[in-house]
């Protein structure tokens, strides 16, 4: 499962824009790219994520950062605009396309886990290795649930297990294949302070392990702190990006400079002005 | 996906789910039990009918007719080369003990077996006192007979007794037990009575004269004939004997065809009903299936998410579909059979138990098959919205579905009814039969879904009104989305709608052998008359309080031929109704008067003039029915004598007066030379109709009597135990509506669960939540029996009018109870089904909701 050559786009957007029906009969956000009846979740997003790069989303409740991860994954398709994933345009692909891709390149961690109820936590784990034919699934699956500290529980089903064991058993799931890329959607967010840490610190070593290219929602800017680069959305926009360092560029649309394209390039951190925004 | 792996994933999903889709087993176990009883039940009784055809018949081959046979068709028989001929007549007779003094011995009706010839000549027949396979026949002689065992019960006799038949003392030579009888036999007149042609000699009956005797010729065949050579000589005596339009010829071969076909119109009848509650069963599936895959959203997600493709994961529903289906449609097999076990205890009398063999293997694939074909075809929908949930979803509880096809969702829909259409003609037996079911069904299912939807608007407007909580309350959960309005008025919909229908027809016919008795219909029949001997009968009657007596003439007539057109080639040409069937192929009863009767109205031509010409009168409906007007000539045959007849008019004939009528009458100048013979009637007062019987089985020998009661209660008794039968299978319907029922409320109960809970927060009692809930149930009730109950109502009648030509019969308190116990069960089947979100706890249900 090879990972992209370093510095290669691993994640594009480009003029993306997702609107949703809404109910009302007019739109719940005016503005040039708003129509009626329709909410605008996101608005002319433009990024790049280089590959092998751990990147924070953040933003208040309704932002659009799940929309955003869910159009990376191509659980989701952009109303306008381009996503791309190791360069191929999700919207060109059709759904068992996209299964396809989700398959063999991209990994999740969510908040509430979504650990399949009726597998236990070996058959979890197992499950994205067998679709993929591993002939050592079981052993695979066994070697990364006691990495992540399971070694006794992997015959327990999801509902014996706490929060910060399901969550472990969801990131041997994530990392099982081995994906270039992975999308954690607030994994410490059902998760007291200290387990959180733990699996915090626990995906970034599997992270580093793997050298994973990282997408990371979360609200936490302690968590944020912690990525290379990130993404500050409000209403649907990008307003701020903020590489490892923390220089920081303003995208709050008021600018003149910046109204052209809403644009972000995150690069590796120790190039800090290869992070090119724009709008 | 490897097969492999397929069969893990869909062996992980069952291990968790299996028994919350065990209602949906349930559902179609039920319907598969229903088409599995019946089908069973068809070939098993087909099977034995066949196997003992031979023993039934007592013959190769029979020619069988309602007069002797000319001599030219026994020059056909003859040609066939038979090894053995033997003559039976068989007719309808009274059989008496002797009298005692001067109080007649105890009567019976029989059916009279005059046999001229070894018998039986095939088959076996066991008669005390002969090897098996032996001769009846030389059993008897001038002065014995030989009987059924049931005579010996009812006159109280035994074998070596003499009794009194046909003014003639006879002893009873021995006891013969035929195990074949058929079902419809039970039908027949009486008791089996076996007599040589010398003994009637002694007797004063005139077989010629005999009211209904039927003739049979029975034939044996060299033994080394192949079957296709006795096919083929039943062929060529059938085409050789064809002009003579009331001959036919079977042979054992063909397994009682008559028999056959009406039983096999029976058993399609009772199959489309099985049948209809494996579709009731069907919808439970689907509904079952919808809510199971509605629960699995969240899990269909995630598998959509790590990038399992749609069609995989359709894979693994459908088979774990396919697994539960085959277990509820093996379980639904022993049901059926475990229910045939029992059959004989309720068709006893009608069936013989030999006939009920459960073991049929071919009705249990046949049962299976459609079980899963139904299974599939309904969940079919329910899959394909499997295709729509979002992989999103993981990320946002709203996210949008996605979209199916058109195409796919047009195949969905007719795959789907196709195999509807395929299994209902498979059950059927026709192409025809099973779209007009399928097309019937699915208009009952559209109005269904059309009442729910009504139903659902008219609360949600009603809701809002100033009714009170409760009711306000119920009325806005039939609203609400995601109610299970449908489901629960397609189940107790179907469930009224077959079993309503069936009382119906069932009372229908019942409250016609009713209709049947009214005070002026007589209370006896009397056949085989002489005219001398009526004045003094009618005295006898008189004598023991008939209040009234009517005697008519009667002649056995056949028509040969219409305005110059032999009634042969008229039927050939267009055989019509059944009237006209029956009116050119039958053996007719004329009457001879010179009055026109009271009950009767001209409505064309005039009463007999005075040509002397022979003249015939019609009744106008048969006279439609064979195309004659006044002024036509026809030709008929009376008592074996071609007479030339010219219509001079036509009669409306009140047929309700009970008065002696006939379809034909004719005058004095037709019954030139004609011996004809009386058929009478008598009131007599209640409890002295088996009196009257015994005096005139004593004295007036020949003349047979049938008691009106008797041969109704009989009759009765027989519908009877067929009624159970059809009980017995709407019953399966109704299970079948009580499982989706269950299956349906199960699918809202996390719903409830956490509205029970917040209603009890809230304040309200348990049984206050009770009351809420038994109003929305009963609210469904009403409409569903509605819409069910004018379903039946549509049944009913077009099985009563056009399958049996009788009117229906609507009576006001088989709907009211009906309909009471409608809502009773519906209540009482939601409130058992929401029992466990009455019991739960609130905190505990509120809780687990928080925590998601």
């Amino acid at each position: 499962m090879g990972n992209p050559t370093q510095g290669t786009p691993a994640l594009e957007m480009l003029d993306v824009t997702r609107r949703f029906a809404a109910t009302g009969g007019r739109s719940l956000r005016q503005g040039q790219n708003a129509r009626a009846g329709q909410l605008v979740v996101l608005d002319r997003i433009n990024l790049q994520i280089t590959a092998g790069k751990f990147v924070a989303v953040l933003g208040p409740s309704g932002s659009g950062k799940s929309t955003m991860l869910a159009l990376m994954a191509g659980l989701d398709r952009p109303s306008e605009g381009q996503v791309r994933v190791e360069g191929r345009e999700i919207q060109r692909l059709g759904e068992d396309e996209l299964a396809r891709l989700r398959r063999r390149r991209i990994g999740f961690v969510f908040q509430s886990f979504q650990l399949l109820g009726n597998l236990t936590a070996l058959e979890n784990v197992m499950l994205p290795l067998e679709m993929l034919g591993r002939k050592k699934a079981r052993s695979g699956a066994t070697e990364i649930l006691e990495r992540v500290g399971l070694a006794e529980r992997i015959n327990h089903y999801p509902s014996q297990l706490s929060g910060g064991e399901q969550q472990r058993v969801a990131m041997a799931r994530a990392f099982g294949p081995e994906p270039p890329i992975l999308l954690a959607d607030e994994p410490t967010g059902n998760l007291d302070a200290s387990t959180g840490r733990t699996i915090l610190d626990l995906l970034l070593e599997l992270r580093d392990a793997h050298k994973t290219t990282m997408v990371l929602v979360t609200h936490d800017p302690k968590v944020a702190d912690l990525a290379q680069m990130r993404i500050h959305l409000e209403a649907g926009r990008v307003v701020r990006t903020e590489n490892a360092e923390g220089s920081s560029r303003p995208q709050d649309g008021k600018s003149a400079e910046h109204e052209a394209s809403n644009r972000a390039r995150v690069e590796p951190a120790d190039e800090p002005d290869a992070v090119e925004v724009s709008r | 996906m490897s097969v492999g792996l397929l069969g893990r994933a869909i062996w992980r999903e069952l291990r968790g789910t299996f028994w919350r889709v065990s209602l949906f087993g349930l559902c179609l176990a039920v319907g598969v039990a229903a088409v599995f009883v019946v089908n069973a039940l068809a070939r098993s009784m087909d099977q034995a009918v066949r196997a003992e055809a031979r023993d039934a018949l007592a013959a190769d081959i029979a020619v069988i007719s309602r007069t002797s046979l000319p001599d030219a068709a026994r020059e056909e028989i003859e040609r066939i080369g038979p090894v053995a001929v033997t003559r039976l007549i068989r007719t309808p007779s009274l059989v008496s003990r002797r009298t005692v003094g001067i109080i007649p011995g105890r009567s019976s009706v029989v059916t009279l077996n005059i046999i001229d010839g070894r018998y039986p000549l095939a088959g076996q027949i066991a008669v005390f006192g002969i090897e098996a396979g032996g001769d009846l026949h030389g059993l008897l002689d001038r002065q014995s007979i030989v009987v059924s065992p049931e005579l010996l019960q009812r006159l109280n006799v035994s074998p070596g007794d003499s009794v009194l038949l046909g003014g003639a003392s006879f002893r009873i030579a021995s006891v013969a037990v035929q195990e074949v009888r058929l079902p419809v036999e039970v039908f027949a007149p009486g008791p089996r009575v076996f007599i040589s042609p010398e003994g009637i000699d002694r007797t004063r009956f005139e077989p010629s004269m005999f009211y209904e005797a039927q003739h049979q010729t029975l034939l044996l065949m060299p033994p080394d004939w192949s079957s296709s050579q006795l096919r083929r000589a039943t062929r060529d005596l059938q085409a050789s004997l064809k002009p003579l339009a009331t001959v036919q010829v079977e042979s054992y071969l063909d397994g009682q065809p008559l028999f056959r076909e009406n039983l096999n119109q029976f058993t399609t009848f009772l199959g489309l009903v099985a049948m209809l509650s494996l579709v009731v069963g069907g919808v439970g599936v689907a509904q079952a299936v919808r809510a199971w895959i509605a629960s699995r959203m969240g899990a269909i997600a995630v598998l959509k998410c790590l990038g399992m493709r749609s069609a995989e994961i359709v894979g693994i529903y459908a088979g774990q579909l396919l697994v539960i289906a085959m277990m509820s449609a093996a379980i639904g097999v022993a049901l059926g059979y475990g229910a045939l076990r029992i059959a004989p205890r309720v068709l006893g009398s009608v069936i013989p138990s030999r006939w009920l063999d459960p073991w049929q293997p071919m009705a249990a694939a046949e049962a299976v098959g459609m079980g899963l074909m139904v299974a599939l075809a309904f969940s079919l929908p329910p899959l394909l919205a499997l295709l729509r949930i979002p992989p999103a979803t993981v990320l946002r509880r709203e996210a949008e579905p996605l979209r199916i096809p058109l195409a796919l969702n047009i195949t969905c829909w007719l795959v789907m009814g196709g195999g509807l259409v395929f299994a209902a003609t498979w059950q059927g037996g026709s192409w025809l039969l099973g779209g007009i079911f399928a097309a019937g069904l699915a208009t009952v299912l559209v109005v269904f879904g059309v009442m729910s939807w009504l139903l659902a608007r008219l609360m949600s407007r009603v809701a809002g009104s100033g009714a009170g909580f409760g009711l306000r309350y119920s009325m806005a959960n039939v609203a609400r989305p995601g109610a299970q309005t449908y489901s629960a008025m397609v189940s107790i919909g179907l469930g009224v709608l077959v079993v309503l229908g069936l009382t119906l027809v069932e009372r229908g016919l019942g409250q016609q052998l009713d209709d049947a008795l009214p005070r002026q219909a007589p209370s006896v029949w009397m056949f085989n008359i002489s005219a001398d001997t009526w004045p003094s009968l009618d005295r006898m009657l008189q004598r023991e309080g008939a209040t009234r007596t009517q005697a008519a003439p009667v002649i056995l007539g056949r028509l040969i031929s219409i305005k110059g057109v032999s009634a042969q080639e008229l039927y050939a040409r267009d055989p019509g109704s059944r009237g006209r069937q029956w009116a050119l192929t039958r053996n007719q009863r004329l009457s001879h008067t010179e009055e026109l009767p009271a009950s009767n109205r001209l409505v064309a031509g005039q009463w007999w003039d005075d040509s002397g010409r022979p003249q015939i009168s019609i009744e106008e409906g048969f006279a439609r029915d064979i195309e004659v007007t006044v002024g036509d000539e026809i030709e008929v045959e009376l008592e074996g004598r071609p007479v030339r007849l010219v219509v001079s008019s036509l009669r409306e004939v009140d047929w309700r007066s009970f008065e002696l009528n006939f379809m034909m009458l004719v005058n004095d100048a037709a019954m030139e030379g004609v011996r004809y013979q009386y058929l009478a009637t008598a009131h007599l007062p209640s409890g002295v109709e088996q009196r009257v019987q015994d005096a005139v089985a004593a004295q007036y020998p020949g003349v047979l009597l049938f008691q009106t009661r008797a041969v109704l209660d009989q009759v009765g008794r027989v519908l009877e135990q067929l009624a159970q039968g059809l009980r017995l299978l709407g019953g399966f319907v109704v299970l079948a509506g009580l499982a989706i029922l269950g299956a349906a409320v199960s699918a809202t109960m996390v719903r409830r669960r956490r509205e029970v809970a917040l209603l009890k927060t809230l304040g309200m009692t348990r049984l206050g939540v009770v009351m809420v809930f038994s109003l929305e149930y009963a609210l469904l009730a009403v409409v569903a029996f509605a819409v069910g109950a004018a379903g039946a109502a549509v049944m009913a009648w077009a099985i009563m009018t056009y399958g049996m030509e009788l009117e229906p019969v609507w009576s006001p308190h088989i709907f009211a109870t009906a309909l009471l116990l409608t809502v009773a069960l519906m209540v009482l089947a939601g409130l058992s089904a929401s029992l466990p979100a009455l019991r739960a706890r609130p905190h505990r249900v509120l809780q687990d909701d928080a925590g998601g």
